[in-house]
């Protein structure tokens, strides 16, 4: 315990340093506040925005914006990718058949797609969720996939000689020990998914005005470089607290299958 | 029943031969391998490592057709698993994410048995085995003597005409292998199903077995066959605590002769 305290405290006074560190730039070189402002400034801006209204609203109002265009393609990427994975892992012919498409697709960065998806879907929550669908998807797919495979032979022999068919097999054993990967592949999702909800705010507007990537931009347009950092600060906080939740849900289902 | 009057044999094998292609050649585990088993019987295997052993527990269960030759239980050739033949594994193979009461009654619950015939069945085999108090427990909450308990609750609670058990004891610690060892004989006396156990080690091999199969090198054959009770004579000392036993000269004599056996397997090879 008192590892961690001092882990953290030390943590705390490095950062705390860096952002000294920040502040004594700007201070002084003088550096005009629309270049880069201080991080006093910053901080005033992330109180502030809290009850100050910017483009349709509070920050509450960008931050479920987001959110929901998030939850919006991740939901998907997991109903498609988890099943999909599966379905690749267990069946060889599904793998022979989608594997060279999924390969052809995956290295092409999400957001290249963000001109085809707002031709496909219009200028609105769509197109976004159809670029973090591209993003969250391929880690899902391939961690659930690899999680069957590696399915322990030893238990399925044993489920086997204890009469178990292949779909028992797959329900029974396979997909319970694939949790603590499948879980891999969400956090990578996640995180994948989250950077490109930001690109695909900016480049892909859905004609709205909300969302993190909107306070960016309108920071940027407004020469209020305090809001852009602001948005920043949000979205990587969000993003981390996205992690972290879905490793609290990890652990519970591992408690749950007794990994630990 | 008629069936059984075919042969007065439980299992049968008759020239049985396993030939694994692997990617860098192929590998004859079992070659012509011959062997009549009764009923009741409880027969331990001995031989050298990568003789076949496991191979041949993998065939007679039905998870793996042999590439020659026959296996047969009760006179009918063996085309998969079934309820009549259960199997403990060496790695206990429990189902991590279940508890001790649903690993148990997992086979059960497959050949579709219901739900109070299965509690009955399974609260009867926790007791047998000493596990009452950990029905809720998952096996990694037990220690390794506790899980092996757990595997052979789930196996006898099929109660399978055959049961086929691969290096149970291998992975438990000296003092719980012999409590393990005493309490098999116990509960095996019980119902007596017909027992296939392979084996490392050859005081155990004499001290719990009817007859004790020899294997041969790589590819397994039978050597020779030592029938323990034959031997003994009288009374068999599986009854009789191991430390006991383990004075016995005649026990002495065919741990001393089973080894001689195994022993010139493993030097050809050397
Ligand atoms: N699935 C398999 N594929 C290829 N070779 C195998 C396979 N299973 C076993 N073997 C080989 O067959 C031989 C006999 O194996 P096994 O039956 O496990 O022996 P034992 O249990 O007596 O140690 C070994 O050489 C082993 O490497
Ligand atoms: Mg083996």
């Amino acid at each position: 315990m008192s590892g961690s305290f001092f882990t953290l405290s030390r943590f705390a006074l490095v950062f705390a340093a860096w952002l000294f560190g920040w502040w004594a730039i700007t201070w002084v070189l003088n550096v005009n506040p629309t270049f880069l402002p201080p991080p006093t400034t910053v901080f005033e801006r992330l109180a502030t925005m809290a009850t100050v209204s910017m483009g349709d609203g509070t920050l509450i109002v960008h931050i479920l914006g987001s959110l929901k265009r998030f939850a919006t393609g991740f939901a998907l990427a997991v109903i498609i990718g988890i099943p999909l994975g599966f379905a690749m892992g267990y069946f060889k012919p599904i793998n022979k058949l989608v594997t060279p498409i999924f390969e052809a697709i995956r290295p092409i960065p999400p957001i290249a797609w963000a001109p085809f998806a707002i031709l496909w879907f219009g200028l609105n929550v769509g197109a976004q969720a159809f670029v973090i669908l591209l993003a969250a998807m391929p880690p899902i797919i391939i961690n659930a996939q690899l999680a069957i495979r590696m399915t322990d032979g030893r238990l399925i022999d044993a489920a086997r000689v204890f009469g178990a068919g292949p779909l028992r097999v797959l329900a029974e054993v396979a997909l319970p020990s694939s949790i603590p990967l499948v879980f891999t592949g969400l956090r990578i999702g996640v995180a994948n998914g989250w950077m490109a909800l930001i690109a695909a705010e900016l480049v892909a507007g859905d004609g709205s005005s909300t969302g993190l990537g909107y306070l960016i931009l309108q920071g940027q347009r407004t020469l209020n470089a305090d809001l852009s950092i602001a948005a920043m600060i949000v979205i990587g906080v969000i993003g981390a607290l996205l992690d972290v939740s879905l490793n609290r849900l990890n652990r519970y289902f591992q408690g749950w299958t007794a990994q630990t | 029943m008629a069936m059984e009057q075919d042969t007065g044999n439980d299992l049968s094998f008759q020239n049985l031969g396993m030939v694994y292609e692997a990617r860098t050649g192929s590998v004859a585990a079992l070659d012509g391998f011959s062997f009549d088993v009764r009923a009741n019987e409880f027969i331990t295997i001995v031989g050298p490592s990568g003789c076949g052993k496991s191979t041949l527990l993998q065939v007679t269960s039905g998870l793996q057709a042999p590439t020659s030759g026959k296996a047969l239980l009760n006179g009918r050739s063996i085309t998969g698993p079934s309820p009549d033949k259960a199997m403990v594994f060496q790695s206990f193979s429990l189902f991590p994410w279940k508890p001790v009461k649903q690993n148990i009654e997992f086979g059960l619950r497959v050949s579709g048995m219901s739900r109070a015939e299965r509690d009955e069945l399974v609260d009867y085999y926790i007791g047998v085995t000493g596990l009452t108090g950990f029905e809720n427990h998952y096996p990694r909450q037990l220690s390794g003597g506790m899980q092996q308990r757990v595997a052979i609750a789930r196996a006898l609670a099929m109660r399978p005409r055959v049961l086929l058990m691969d290096e149970p004891f291998a992975a438990l610690d000296a003092m719980n292998r012999t409590l393990m060892q005493e309490e098999l004989v116990r509960i095996w006396s019980e119902h007596k199903p017909t027992v296939l156990f392979i084996t490392h080690s050859v005081e155990e091999a004499v001290y719990m077995a009817d007859k004790v199969l020899v294997m041969t090198k790589r590819p397994g054959r039978l050597k020779c066959t030592i029938d323990i009770n034959a031997e003994i004579g009288c009374a068999h000392w599986r009854t009789q605590p191991i430390d006991e036993v383990l004075l016995v000269p005649k026990f002495q004599e065919l741990r001393h002769r089973v080894w001689e056996e195994v022993r010139a397997e493993i030097e050809v090879n050397a």
